[in-house]
């Protein structure tokens, strides 16, 4: 009973092609394990959409799972095992991760978009990441915009209108009224 | 033209008699009196149709040794759905940029935005791709820097990679593996991001 901490799709996608022409759902698990190695080791996976998020899941599973059962638990061990494909990793999953992510309440992965390479393909890339990693951020600098000019205008402007519309309505409404009235009359 | 006049009046007059005698023919029917016996037009005509008709029974009963029937059976299925008339050159250049990727490359983006750091514009769900680049190339030093450990035999620890900066900071980072970097610490990336996420 896993619950996913970020939006997830009811099918899985079709990674087709993930081996060539004709591979199936052999070659795609093939692929995602290649995949999940390689998040686990470097922390930051640069790839199509598609495989960054069907990627994602089995990463994040592998983690909580990894964090509820610890290391002396067959079941989860078979999972690593399975996943892992390079087996220093093993202990990578245990000793680093499962103590990075004990207190998360969030999901331990997140996804930026990269933008489309123009003339291309057309084909849309990702980076998939684990949270709290050595590198640089992927987002340079997340600055508080709230203090820019433009920004503290558009709020006081916003203030004001709100004001206004708080002392209005009666006045207005009264005088619209007694209006109509000469007017019948 | 008089001549052309004269022709005129004179199958006019041939359409007239004929119609007369056709209304005299239905009257004497109605009446049940015998009819005139003067040849008719539609009767000439009606028997060149039964003329028709009998050669084509005869056709029928005698198809299976002909050459176009056997044509007909080959061809006949696939001959016949062919453009009747030619497109206009508009028209086909219209069609030609319906596509879904002509769309999507040719329609105005209004979500471009500037990055804060260096000002490249970009669409503003996707991150910057030149400061991006920046990170990559940090990302690949900082991996060299570790070495082979890294690929092969990784720490069973948090990594920390130190640069000439922060070296006073070395005494917080305990029980952690230390990667030393042998260069300043690049000024965008800031030092109090390394510290861990709160989830
Ligand atoms: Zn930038």
């Amino acid at each position: 009973m896993n619950m996913f901490r970020f939006p997830v799709r009811n099918t899985p996608r079709k990674l087709k092609k993930s081996f060539g022409v004709g591979s199936g759902p052999a070659e795609r698990i093939k692929k995602l394990q290649m995949l999940v190695t390689a998040l686990i080791r470097n922390e930051r996976l640069e790839a199509k959409e598609s495989y960054c998020l069907e990627t994602r899941g089995y990463a994040e599973q592998l983690i909580q799972i990894a964090i509820r059962n610890g290391d002396r638990h067959a079941e989860t061990m078979e999972k690593a095992d399975y996943w892992l494909l390079e087996k220093d990793l093993v202990h990578k999953l245990f000793k680093v991760l499962v103590p990075r992510y004990q207190n998360y309440t969030t999901a331990f992965t997140d996804y930026h978009f990269l933008p489309k390479k123009v003339p291309g393909s057309g084909v849309q890339m990702g980076i998939l990441e684990l949270k709290g990693n050595p590198w640089p951020p992927v987002v340079p600098r997340q600055r508080n915009q709230k203090y820019l000019l433009t920004n503290v205008l558009i709020s006081t402007a916003k203030e004001e209108y709100r004001m206004e519309k708080k002392i209005s309505p009666d006045l207005k409404n009264g005088t619209h009224d007694k209006l109509n009235q000469l007017d019948n009359t | 033209m008089a001549v052309t006049l004269i022709g005129r009046l004179g199958n006019l007059l041939h359409k007239l008699e004929t119609l007369v005698h056709r209304i005299r023919v239905q009257d004497s029917l109605n009446r049940g009196l015998p009819t005139l016996g003067v040849p008719n037009f539609d009767l000439g005509l009606d028997g060149v149709n039964s003329d028709l008709e009998s050669r084509l029974k005869q056709q029928k009963n005698s198809e299976s040794g002909s050459s176009r029937s056997v044509i007909d059976s080959i061809f006949g299925s696939i001959l016949w759905g062919v453009p009747k008339s030619r497109r206009t050159l508009e028209k086909r250049l219209t069609r030609k940029f319906q596509g879904k990727e002509f769309k999507e490359v040719t329609a105005i983006k209004k979500n471009i935005v500037a990055c804060l750091e260096c000002g490249t514009y970009h669409e503003m769900h996707t991150i910057c791709p030149k400061c991006y680049g920046k990170v990559r190339e940090e990302t690949a030093a900082m991996k060299a820097a570790m070495g082979e450990d890294f690929q092969y035999n990784h720490p069973r620890s948090e990594v920390v990679y130190l640069y000439e900066d922060d070296q006073e900071d070395r005494a917080k980072y305990k029980g952690k593996y230390i990667v030393e970097m042998k260069k300043p610490r690049p000024l965008w990336f800031a030092k109090n991001l390394l510290t861990k996420g709160h989830g």
